[in-house]
């Protein structure tokens, strides 16, 4: 039996997908949507300080006909608050079960903070997100990421907030700092029951060659944007680990509802490997509307099967103790490429990027004898890429470029066979604090 | 009329962008070996997918003047895109004549031609013949600083791609604007210029420094039947079709004799005149076509019936008009040597026809066995410079083509190294 149910922050959720504030937890009508097609909570679109949008919003990042990146310049709701008071305490009332949090946000005036704090209270939400990480319009205005890149402010503001309200405080950090355990660390100590992260990331998303126009081009002006979707996946997920290895988070157990990039199960469970209760949705939702959660919650649960967890606790932030400093990663643990002959369809990238970007390992040789059935006549046919093993550091590029399933491997080799050299081998033993004997055979970890 | 227009649409523009986004780039492509002319064709490809467009034509026309034709005659399958490594992973391969034909369709449409190049004029080549193989060896004397001049017996210049090659591949107007850029490098043509009749070859080797001969094949030759002055030859049918479809005969059946790739060509235009039926009479087995496997594909999808091991033995003619065909099956276990064939005693049979097409190869230039140059089983022999035995005179295209395909592209590649052999004996 699954049960994909989960707790966070004293809220609780039939399941870790959440919506994340912006566009499509705009209203009711979009929340009540997205909780019948199944999502287990929403944030709701921020609400606070009165604003006026510009159109057009948006614009993407592509390559070719795929969507990589999506780009906006949304502000928070621009609908009236009360309103949007008004639908979250019927939504709320309708869903008992699914986690109604709301994202708000306002300038830097403690007075102003405290009164939209109780109204949200009384709205009877679940919790409150308070978002320090909107990287466009707002911090022009003092608010949004100005608060979120100033430890010190981002303390302040989040004990206003803790000191007039019993509900769950959940810090949504934005990734533009230099450090982000600070400013984790100072909303911890402002108060923050919870984390989330990452909010937008400041960008460009192109310019038009015919009419030098920044995109998006609003009436021919534009502004730094917030780029979010598949392409910020990586940077999202390292902020994650990083945020979920802190001391302070591991010892009280702070929980972290995780964003960015996330468009699909695997990208969510990667999440919830490292660290984070329940993950939230944006831009995916954007690009495919709220059907998405037939197939997260489909391949999680089938995941989870597969792998013989019952819940989400029993596998999230598994994948935390793979993540070390640098030094300590094994200098003597040693991988080569090998190219599978039967495999090779003979593009020889491979063998371009070896040669002009790696260690320049790779040969084309002579393939005859490594065919079983002479190929074809032409006149590569009889070449083929063969790694030079003595020279192969093991760097994969080969591997990445590849275009056939696995057609080249990265196969571990006896490290007792490789010659260190002995300058290096001293600067490693000085560094790891310990002699580098290379007599150990690594194989996978599984 | 419908069959005057391209039949395969052009690419837009992101279709083009979204099929250049399929190439690999692989690293010495089997694709370019496989281009007769050598089209860096991963390289113009990636230009496409990044929008350059005139750089991918850039590409294109340094290695293939006439790539706007060749993009949309070349026999791809049998040639880049059969050799494209994709289809290793058992995908479509890259559709590299329709990528070539978007970026030489839009170089032509957005940019102008490349400016007339510095022509030295201290050496003078006489070309005879404005096809594939005579506008590539001008094209390329011209980029090396020599003067060229081209003889064309026909009206029109551009050899078979303006008179032959059926407008649903090749509209009329691709192979003359092709001419005109080759014009613009500072070519002359002068046509209705006939060697032999107008000219002889000795006056272009004492006039010029060096000749070089495109002429290509002459008809189909004859079946010596009775009655076969009433059929069409297949070049002056598709060349009818292609410039003035309305001199062809109101015909019910048409009947295509041969299944080369020719043949197969007459009978798609044949379809789209013909009111009742066309048909294809082969002597051989389907397995003993030159005809491309692709190509035989399409006359079956346009049902269009297929007669093997059927010969004809004469024209069956009523008030002196073509009204069918005597036809007799052929012994499949017979050798179909020319002995044989008469003494064949198989069934017979009448077809109704009213217009019958004689496609059955190309001949060989028969006049040119009246000159003082060396032949090689019919074919003008040359080696490996392609130089003629005569001295000065060269030769390339299909009249030097003893062997392999008889294609455009391989046309333009033997102008293209003529050239430089050319060029090379100057210096």
């Amino acid at each position: 039996m699954i049960e994909l149910s989960i707790e966070f922050a004293g809220i609780r959720s039939i399941n870790p997908f959440w919506l994340a504030s912006g566009p499509p937890t705009n209203s009711a009508a979009q929340v009540n949507a997205a909780f019948e097609a199944g999502f287990g909570g929403a944030v709701w679109k921020t609400i606070g300080t009165a604003v006026e949008n510009v159109s057009n919003r948006y614009s993407s990042y592509k390559k070719w006909d795929r969507i990589l990146g999506l780009n906006n310049l949304e502000l928070i709701s621009d609908r009236p608050l009360e309103l949007n008071l008004k639908e979250i305490q019927e939504v709320k009332k309708r869903w008992p079960d699914r986690a109604l949090i709301v994202s708000i946000m306002e300038e830097y005036d403690r007075g102003k903070w405290e009164e939209l704090v109780k109204k949200v209270e009384a709205s009877g939400a679940d919790g409150i997100e308070l978002n320090f990480g909107c990287p466009h319009g707002m911090p022009e205005r003092g608010t949004g990421s100005k608060i979120g890149q100033d430890p010190t402010l981002c303390r302040e503001v989040t004990s206003w907030v803790k000191r007039v309200t019993r509900l769950p405080l959940i810090v949504k950090l934005t990734p533009n700092v230099t450090d982000i355990t600070q400013t984790a660390q100072a909303a911890m100590e402002g108060g923050a029951s919870a984390l989330s992260l990452i909010n937008t990331i400041p960008s460009i998303t192109g310019v038009d060659l015919d009419t030098f126009e920044v995109l998006p081009s609003i009436g021919g002006k534009s502004s730094y944007s917030g780029y979010s979707g598949e392409a910020i996946k990586p940077i999202a997920l390292g902020l994650t680990a990083k945020v979920a290895s802190m001391q302070i988070v591991q010892e009280k157990k702070v929980p972290i509802s995780a964003m960015g990039g996330i468009s699909n199960w695997r990208d969510s469970v990667e999440f919830l490997l490292l660290g984070a209760i329940s993950v939230q949705l944006c831009s995916a939702v954007m690009l495919n509307g709220f059907r998405i959660i037939d197939d997260l919650l489909s391949g999680l649960k089938h995941w989870m099967q597969a792998k013989g967890f019952s819940s989400i606790a029993d596998f999230r932030g598994k994948s935390l103790s793979h993540i070390v400093p640098f030094r300590q990663l094994e200098p003597t643990f040693k991988l080569i490429a090998q190219i599978d002959p039967q495999k090779c369809i003979r593009c020889f990238l491979c063998y371009i990027v070896c040669r002009d970007a790696a260690h320049r390992c790779i040969d084309l040789t002579d393939g005859k004898e490594l065919y079983a059935a002479f190929p074809p006549s032409g006149k590569h046919e009889w070449m083929f890429p063969k790694v030079r093993i003595e020279d192969c550091v093991g760097c994969s590029l080969c591997q990445h470029v590849c275009p056939v399933d696995s057609c080249i491997e990265m196969i571990t080799i006896e490290a007792k066979n490789l010659a260190v050299r002995p300058d290096i081998q001293k600067k490693l033993s000085d560094a790891i604090g310990k002699k580098v004997t290379g007599e150990v055979l690594y194989g996978c970890s599984d | 009329m419908e069959f005057l227009k391209e039949s395969l649409p052009p690419l837009s523009l992101s279709e083009a962008i979204g099929e250049a986004s399929r190439c690999l780039y692989c690293w010495n492509p089997p694709c370019v070996t496989a281009c007769p002319t050598s089209i860096e064709i991963p390289k113009f490809i990636k230009r496409i997918e990044t929008g350059d467009i005139r750089g991918a034509a850039e590409v294109i026309l340094k290695a293939n003047v006439l790539g706007g034709t060749c993009g949309r005659v070349c026999p791809v399958e049998e040639l880049c895109e059969g050799a494209c490594v994709i289809t290793k992973l058992n995908k479509p391969s890259v559709a590299i004549g329709r990528l070539q034909r978007f970026a030489i369709d839009h170089f032509w449409a957005k940019q102008q031609p490349p400016s007339q190049w510095h022509i030295q004029k201290k050496k003078k080549v006489a070309i005879v013949g404005s096809g594939p193989a005579g506008l590539s060896c001008a094209a390329t004397l011209a980029q090396l600083g020599i003067e060229a001049v081209i003889f064309e017996k026909n009206r029109l210049p551009g050899g078979l791609s303006t008179y032959v090659i059926p407008s649903f591949r090749e509209p009329i107007e691709v192979s003359l604007k092709e001419v005109e850029a080759v014009k613009k490098l500072g070519i002359t043509i002068h046509t209705e210029k006939e060697l032999g009749k107008d000219f002889s070859l000795e006056e272009l080797r004492t006039a010029y420094d060096a000749v070089f001969l495109a002429i290509g094949l002459g008809q189909s030759p004859q079946l010596q039947i009775p009655g076969e002055v009433y059929f069409l030859d297949s070049l002056e049918f598709l060349s009818k079709a292609k410039l003035e479809p309305w001199s062809l005969p109101d015909a019910n059946n048409i009947v295509i004799i041969g299944l080369g790739n020719t043949a197969i060509d007459c009978a798609l235009v044949a379809k789209k005149i013909a009111k009742e039926q066309v048909s294809i009479l082969y002597r051989k087995r389907l397995e003993q076509s030159r005809a491309y496997p692709k190509e035989i594909e399409k006359v079956l999808k346009e049902a269009v019936p297929i007669q093997f091991l059927t010969m004809v033995k004469e024209a069956v003619v009523k008030e002196n008009k073509l009204v069918g065909l005597k036809c007799q099956r052929v012994d499949p276990h017979s050798s179909l040597d020319s002995a044989e064939k008469k003494e064949q005693n198989g069934i017979e049979f009448f077809l109704p026809a009213q217009l019958v097409i004689r496609a059955t190869g190309q001949q060989k230039p028969l006049w040119i066995t009246t000159m003082a140059i060396e032949l090689d089983n019919g074919f003008i022999k040359v080696n490996e410079k392609y130089e003629t035995t005569l001295p000065r005179v060269y030769a390339g295209g299909d009249c030097i083509r003893k062997k392999g395909m008889f294609s455009t592209v391989h046309a333009v590649e033997d102008g293209k190294k003529a050239a430089f052999s050319i060029a090379a004996s100057f210096s």
